[in-house]
This record gives C-alpha cells, sequence and structure tokens, in this order.
C-alpha cells in the first residue's frame, strides 16, 4: 500500500507525454507548398516585319528567328538563329543571317524584356554585276514580348525588337526595328 | 584513337579556316561601303527611269591596289543629286545619257604624288 501513491505519481507525470505524442500534427500557414515540376527546355519561333535604314538607303524585308533553350524562374535563355530578306527602296535584294543567345526576363504574367548579342552577316545583291556584296556584323537587340494567348505549355505573343549592328569592314551602323508574333513552347 | 578522332575535326577547323579566309576576298564579305551601295541604288533607279539604260555599263565597285584607288562611277553626292530629280528631269537635263558613259574618279598614287584623272560629273 506504500508504494500506491508512488504509482500513481509515476502514472500521472506519464500522461501528458502519451496525450501529447497522441495529438494531430500542427499545419504551418506559412510554409511554402512545393512548386509543379517545370518543363526545362523552351523553343521560340518569332515572324514580322522588319526595317533596316543603311546609309540612308531604307530596307524593308521579313524576319524569321528560332530559339531554343532553357527556362529559370527569373530568365528564359537561348540560343538563337534568325534571318531577314527583303528589297531596298530601288528594289535591290537584301538578305542579313545572325545567331547568337537570347536573355528573356519575365515581368508579371504576360510581359517579358530581354536583350540578344547577335553577330552575323548582311548582304546586298548589286543590279550592276551578278556579285553580292557583304559584311559582317556584330550588334545588340532589346526585345519586348507580349502575350496574347497562353496555356499552361505555350503561348502566342506580339514581340518588338530595336537593335543596332556594327559592320566590321565598313565601319558603319545599321539600325533595325522589327514588329513580330511569335510562339513559345 | 584519339589521333584518328582529331584528325577530321583538324581538317574541318582547316576548311573552315580557308573557306573564311576565302570569303573574306570576295564581295560576300569585303565590307558593304556606303558608294557602292548608293552607286548600286543610282543604277537601279536609272534603269527605270531612263529608257534603254543598261545598269551593266556602270562600273560600282570600289578598288584599291597597286598604287591606284577606283571609286564607284555614280559619286555619292551624284547619288544624292539624282535622288533629288524626278525621271522626266533626269531625262530632260541629260543625266541618263552621262550616267551611260559615266567613268570612275580614279586616284593613281606615285611615292607622295597623287594624281586625279579627270572625269565627266553626271549630276551636276
Amino acid at each position: 500500500m506504500k508504494r500506491a501513491p508512488l504509482l500513481l505519481l509515476a502514472a500521472l507525470s506519464l500522461l501528458p507525454a502519451k496525450a501529447l505524442a497522441e495529438e494531430e500534427p500542427t499545419i504551418d500557414p506559412y510554409a511554402v507548398e512545393p512548386e509543379p515540376a517545370r518543363r526545362r527546355f523552351t523553343f521560340y519561333a518569332t515572324a514580322g516585319l522588319t526595317y533596316r535604314p543603311l546609309y540612308g538607303v531604307p530596307i524593308l524585308g521579313a524576319d524569321l528567328e528560332f530559339s531554343f533553350g532553357g527556362r529559370t524562374r527569373s530568365v528564359d535563355i537561348h540560343g538563337s538563329v534568325g534571318g531577314a530578306i527583303g528589297r531596298t527602296e530601288q528594289g535591290l535584294l537584301a538578305g542579313q543571317l545572325r545567331i547568337g543567345p537570347t536573355f528573356l526576363f519575365p515581368v508579371g504574367d504576360r510581359v517579358r524584356l530581354g536583350f540578344e548579342p547577335r553577330s552575323g552577316w548582311i548582304g546586298i545583291r548589286r543590279i550592276t554585276k551578278n556579285e553580292t556584296i557583304g559584311d559582317l556584323t556584330a550588334g545588340l537587340n532589346g526585345i519586348a514580348t507580349v502575350d496574347l494567348a497562353s496555356g499552361e505549355e505555350y503561348a502566342i505573343f506580339l514581340g518588338g525588337r530595336i537593335g543596332a549592328d556594327y559592320l566590321m569592314r565598313a565601319n558603319a551602323m545599321l539600325f533595325a526595328g522589327t514588329l513580330m508574333l511569335g510562339a513559345r513552347y | 584513337m584519339t589521333s584518328l578522332s582529331t584528325k577530321p575535326s583538324r581538317k574541318g577547323l582547316r576548311f573552315l579556316l580557308a573557306a573564311l579566309a576565302l570569303s573574306m576576298t570576295c564581295g560576300w564579305m569585303r565590307g558593304l561601303r556606303e558608294d557602292e551601295l548608293l552607286c548600286e541604288e543610282t543604277a537601279a533607279r536609272l534603269a527605270d527611269c531612263c529608257p534603254d539604260f543598261d545598269p551593266s555599263v556602270l562600273e560600282c565597285s570600289y578598288y584599291s591596289g597597286c598604287g591606284t584607288t577606283s571609286y564607284p562611277a555614280i559619286t555619292i553626292a551624284e547619288s544624292e543629286c539624282i535622288d533629288d530629280l524626278s525621271c522626266s528631269e533626269l531625262i530632260d537635263r541629260g543625266v541618263c545619257g552621262r550616267a551611260a558613259h559615266a567613268t570612275q574618279p580614279t586616284e593613281h598614287t606615285d611615292g607622295d604624288e597623287t594624281t586625279t584623272e579627270q572625269r565627266v560629273e553626271v549630276c551636276p
């Protein structure tokens, strides 16, 4: 009988621990839910109209570019290859090829801003003989896109690109403005 | 095995360098000069405006070497002058006729002495 109070005391001291062990786990309201897995690769294609004055000679043409690359939370990084083909004011055939990386930063849900270092070649077909005069180019474009329609994995967007290219052999500048429609997957 | 795998890439690199060097010497990468482009544009305009004008008679190339420098047959100033005139004015003022026989501005350098060949201005 002398042991009875001791046993009771021991039982009481264990009770809270047992009760605590049986409690349901608490939910932290501030815990961040893990994001769903994001696709790592993206593909861009754009087509548009481009205007490129060179030495005061306006060149109007069609522009096409393809980009393939990766996406992080803050930036899309692509390798891009593109070109433009058009005519000068007097109808001479003109073309440009370019290659380089594209960096696009999402700003809000629908807008992306970015820049594109580019190197390439520009050429204009002579009328006086069967020959093309051309030059190597290095330049930088600024690009902005606005999504017109988007799904989980794709978007159709409207975009604009302005930039300047340096003609390396002629030491001249070529400015360009492009309005384009594109698709992102 | 290593030598086998590196030989094609070296050959490819040599080919690319040779192609690049060759392309630098041809018109494709020789440089897009203002006077050449404006001369070509003007030749296209004259072909549109002037009856029986053959643009292939014009030499719109720049050449420099061996003490001689030749500029396009239509100078930048002449291109701007022609651009300011209407087609009927080009015919009436005799620009079409002079353009058909335009010669290249040419300089000859011999030591410190430079001589310039006389030519008739196409669009005074």
